[in-house]
């Protein structure tokens, strides 16, 4: 008898504190009108947060921003194929987004239910309506004025003495880190079908590595707290550095700097209707103008938006600014990418 | 013990060798004591500062960062999801434990030393692998992760400590009071409530104090069964720190080391920590 | 209301058997309030292992069991030498929280209820904070500007810092503070039962302070240091978050590799099998120190 009535209190209870669960906050419905995206973290994320969650809170859609790199992103959906994708909006860089549309991960959009997409300017648009470009950026060398006298201009100058020990690197688990491989691959006489003397390249210059990191906002701390003093890096990580003057600058090296273009893209099984307005939000002039500016310094990709003055060279306000710098072949490097990684892990160690 | 007993050479060796053993121990004991003790402290004294990002000592001291905790909505939003999954698993536990308690204490069977070393056996498995199993599950029969997906995997992995509190209290309470309720008349469910309960009830609080901030603070197991939908706190702390060195993120750290120090100062209130030790 | 009236009324021919039967049914009574937690567990502890299980015999493209997820990570160098860091680390780990908790413990068993409580409750405080969070601390230590550089290069040991923050070095002395908790608990636990007069004896016989330890403290708690070093190379071979944070990706670790294949790469088999390797060497460990410590158990090999 006691035993009886106390599973009875089990059931109760655990019932009560299961059913508390379902009703908590955290449980996504389907039929709130709530919406989640994936921004990089840092910089990324406030600048998503104040130029189109806000706005779009103020419309009443409620957004959650998780910080999440693009190929973690676009493996978890499809993981999650079938149910409900793990984030409606996703934020991913050029090569993880070829690969996803490749993959069937995200939904063909309907452009016109985009109206600002007609403001993107006309080089940055996709091939096939899958995405839509969200910010232009540029890698190339960050390095610190202060504590190393002589500007870089181009990677060769990696070698020169004066960096030894101060030089940090990132894998090609991340963008970055496959660009910074092909720059060094491209500086030798290889390419993306041929990447052997980038290998060879990164291997040369291992002596001056002090760190190599997997994740780029890794290199840009130790960049801003002096551990590194020079590392290729994204423009809008240098800018963040520098403007806490840290004396760090920006460099475009004379072999030309890589240009990426950053997509917002909507998953299959998300929360369409929603996430359209997200798209087109992160369009808005005023968005894009806020992006630019502190603290996600991120390119605008739409016509008629102003880069602030001290930041033009820095920030690629237009085109023409990328125009100077190469592309890369992402489907070919898509290919050989997780192979990269691997023998990347194998090969290299500092 | 066999050794050749050191006389008079022996005596003054004996009291420098003495004095250098004592001294050995006290200095290997205090850097211990203060390896254990310094990094906590380092990082609740750093989310003071009012400078720009972190150091120590701190740049000025000031509440900013805290405030700006307030703010934060991702972070707010986190931290009641985690609250939600960490009672809800903690009251399952409780439930749980407590009923699982008695007759690991109580009953003699046949198997009962190896059914409590499985009931024992998610404290010593690594949660990564208890995480990783459990997302291969929860996949396999097709259930998407949710909060209540999150609140079981919690339960499993938290539910040892409250059976073990529980069972160490039991094991001290006096049968004789049980006799003589019983003697005077009261039935079991009374006497369940009204002597062994009471008595029980600091070894519960100790057990599901423990169980609660173990789910709080979790991180392994809900990096793999929470999802980007269901970020917890310790989620949120995990990508802010990955991202960006940010300041907020120890104002964080510095709320969490509060809580757990409450949880520490209640387990002695409630048994006192020496028992604890011997759990 | 569970057994009917006759029944009851045979049953009470004698108080003895009354009484059998009260303990009986007690019993059994008892033994259904284990079974919730029991049946919760097998179902999301147990089930959830034999996925793993089932991950780690099933490869893409071939049929039924195989042993090929086995076969080509216990090949693969890289994976090796990760295998190998991984051990190596954890055994570090785990000597260093040893030398640095064993005279804690003791004195730990010689002080008064301040000290021990102030030991107590610094040793517990870090144990139940989140390892988000005791992470954190370190790299806030670790860097070239942090608290170990200032103090190194104050007392004139280096003259640049040195580079802590994102190195293995750095994991090393994050990771031996996060274990020494687990080992701490074991250790005062195993002392506590260490009769102190043995030593006094031992002194009293002639023998110096340090020898009464070493030949009579140390042997004794030697099940102390056993299950603390068990729990210690267990809990360090499987770290992950500290590694991550730490270490920023700057050297893998097999909890590392487990992460990226099962979230990233998604290569569910590889991880699998990762996993299962993993737990195999920390149950060998575990093991083999458990058969250390029987012998043990059976009195100190030295007179």
């Amino acid at each position: 008898m006691q035993t009886r009535r106390l599973s009875r209190r089990e059931v109760l209870v655990g019932g009560t504190a299961v059913a508390l669960t379902a009703a908590a906050p955290g449980r996504a419905t389907a039929q709130a009108k709530e919406l989640v995206a994936n921004t990089y973290g840092g910089g990324w994320e406030a600048g998503h947060r104040a130029a189109i969650a806000q706005p779009l809170e103020k419309r009443g859609i409620k957004v959650t921003l998780v910080a999440m790199l693009a190929a973690e992103l676009v493996a978890r959906t499809k993981a999650a194929a079938g149910g409900r994708p793990p984030v409606d909006v996703a934020l991913v860089d050029d090569g993880p987004f070829l690969l996803a549309i490749k993959e069937g991960v995200f939904q063909q959009l309907p452009m016109d239910r985009i109206p600002n997409a007609k403001r993107v300017y006309a080089k940055y648009r996709a091939k096939e309506p899958f995405g839509v470009p969200i910010g232009a950026s540029q890698i190339g060398i960050a390095y610190n004025a202060r504590t190393l006298k002589t500007r870089p201009e181009s990677w060769a100058d990696l070698w020169k003495p004066e960096y030894k020990g101060h030089i940090g690197l990132s894998t090609p688990a991340s963008t970055l880190g496959t660009v910074t491989l092909l720059s060094f691959a491209r500086l030798k006489g290889g390419n993306e079908g041929n990447v052997e003397p980038g290998f060879d390249a990164v291997k040369s210059l291992l002596p001056s590595v002090s760190s190599i990191q997997a994740v780029p906002a890794n290199l840009r701390t130790l960049l801003e707290r002096g551990e590194i003093s020079i590392a290729p890096m994204w423009h809008h990580d240098t800018t963040i550095v520098k403007m806490k003057g840290t004396g760090v600058e920006f460099v475009l090296p004379k072999e030309g700097g890589i240009a990426g273009l950053a997509w917002l893209a909507i998953t299959k099984g998300a929360n369409t209707d929603l996430a359209l307005e997200y798209l087109n939000q992160g369009l808005e002039p005023d968005s894009q103008k806020l992006m630019a500016g502190a603290p996600s310094y991120i390119g605008p990709v739409i016509e008629g938006v102003e880069v602030a003055p001290e930041l033009r060279g820095i920030v690629p306000a237009t085109p023409a600014d990328l125009e100077r710098l190469k592309t890369l072949d992402w489907p070919k490097i898509n290919e050989q990418r997780a192979e990269w990684i691997a023998r990347w892990n194998r090969e290299i160690k500092v | 013990m066999g050794q050749r007993v050191p006389e008079r050479a022996g005596r003054l060796g004996g009291r420098v060798g003495h004095a250098v053993f004592w001294v050995a121990i006290w200095t290997l004991a205090l850097a211990g004591l203060l390896y254990l003790l310094l990094p906590t402290l380092i990082i609740v004294l750093a989310s003071f500062t009012a400078g720009e990002y972190i150091t120590f000592p701190p740049r000025g001291l000031s509440l900013r960062w805290f405030a700006r905790l307030m703010a934060l909505e991702e972070v707010r939003t986190s931290a009641w999801r985690s609250l939600i999954v960490a009672t809800a698993a903690t009251a399952v536990a409780v439930v749980l434990g407590v009923a699982a308690a008695f007759p690991l204490v109580r009953s003699r069977f046949a198997g009962r030393e190896a059914l409590n070393a499985f009931l024992m056996s998610p404290l010593i498995l690594p949660s990564l692998v208890y995480g990783l199993a459990g997302l291969m599950f929860v996949s396999a029969i097709g259930v998407p992760l949710s909060v209540p997906v999150l609140v079981l995997s919690h339960v499993a992995i938290i539910v040892p400590y409250v059976i073990r509190t529980t069972a160490a209290s039991l094991a001290l309470l006096d049968p004789h009071l049980e006799e003589a309720a019983r003697s005077l008349g009261a039935n079991a469910w009374k006497t369940f409530l009204r002597v062994i309960l009471p008595n029980l009830l600091p070894g519960i609080a100790t057990g599901a104090a423990f169980a609660f901030i173990s789910s709080f603070d979790n991180l392994t197991v809900s990096l793999f069964l929470a999802g980007p939908r269901v970020e917890t706190l310790p989620i949120r702390l995990f990508a802010m720190i990955n991202f960006d060195l940010d300041p907020a993120a120890a104002a964080i750290s510095a709320v969490l080391v509060l809580i757990t120090f409450a949880v520490v100062l209640l387990a002695h209130w409630a048994v006192g920590l020496t028992r604890v030790v011997r759990l | 209301m569970d057994r009917p009236v006759e029944s009851r009324d045979q049953s009470l021919s004698t108080s003895a058997a009354r009484a059998r039967q009260a303990v009986w049914s007690r019993q059994l009574r008892l033994w259904q309030l284990v079974l919730p937690a029991t049946l919760f567990l097998l179902v999301y502890f147990v089930v959830p292992l034999g996925m793993l299980f089932y991950f780690s015999v099933r490869a893409p493209g071939v049929q039924g069991m195989t042993l090929l997820n086995f076969q080509k990570l216990l090949t693969d160098s890289f994976f090796l030498e990760t295998l190998g860091l991984s051990v190596r680390l954890s055994l570090e780990v785990t000597a260093v929280a040893l030398v640095l908790g064993f005279p804690l413990a003791y004195l730990y068993t010689r002080l008064g209820p301040a000290w021990r409580l102030t030991i107590l409750f610094v040793t517990l405080l870090p144990l139940l904070t989140s390892a988000v969070v005791r992470s954190f601390a370190w790299i806030v230590i670790l860097g070239k500007q942090g608290l170990i550089n200032a103090a190194l290069i104050g007392a004139g040991v280096v003259d640049t810092p040195v580079k802590l923050l994102f190195t293995l070095d750095g994991v090393r002395i994050a990771l031996a503070q996060v274990q020494l908790p687990f080992m701490l608990l074991p250790l005062i636990n195993a002392m506590e039962r260490i009769d102190p007069s043995l030593e006094q004896a031992a002194v009293s016989l002639g023998a110096s302070q340090s020898r009464a330890f070493f030949k009579v403290t140390v042997p004794l708690s030697a099940p102390g240091v056993v299950a603390g070093a068990i729990l210690s190379f267990a809990l360090t071979i499987s770290a992950f978050i500290t590694p991550a944070m730490v270490g920023g990706g700057s050297f893998t670790v097999i909890p590392t590799l487990i992460y990226q294949s099962a979230i990233v790469t998604l290569d569910w088999s590889t991880a699998a099998t990762t996993a299962l390797i993993l737990l195999v060497v920390a149950l060998a460990v575990v093991w083999g120190g458990m058969s250390l410590a029987r012998r043990f158990r059976y009195g100190p090999e030295s007179a």
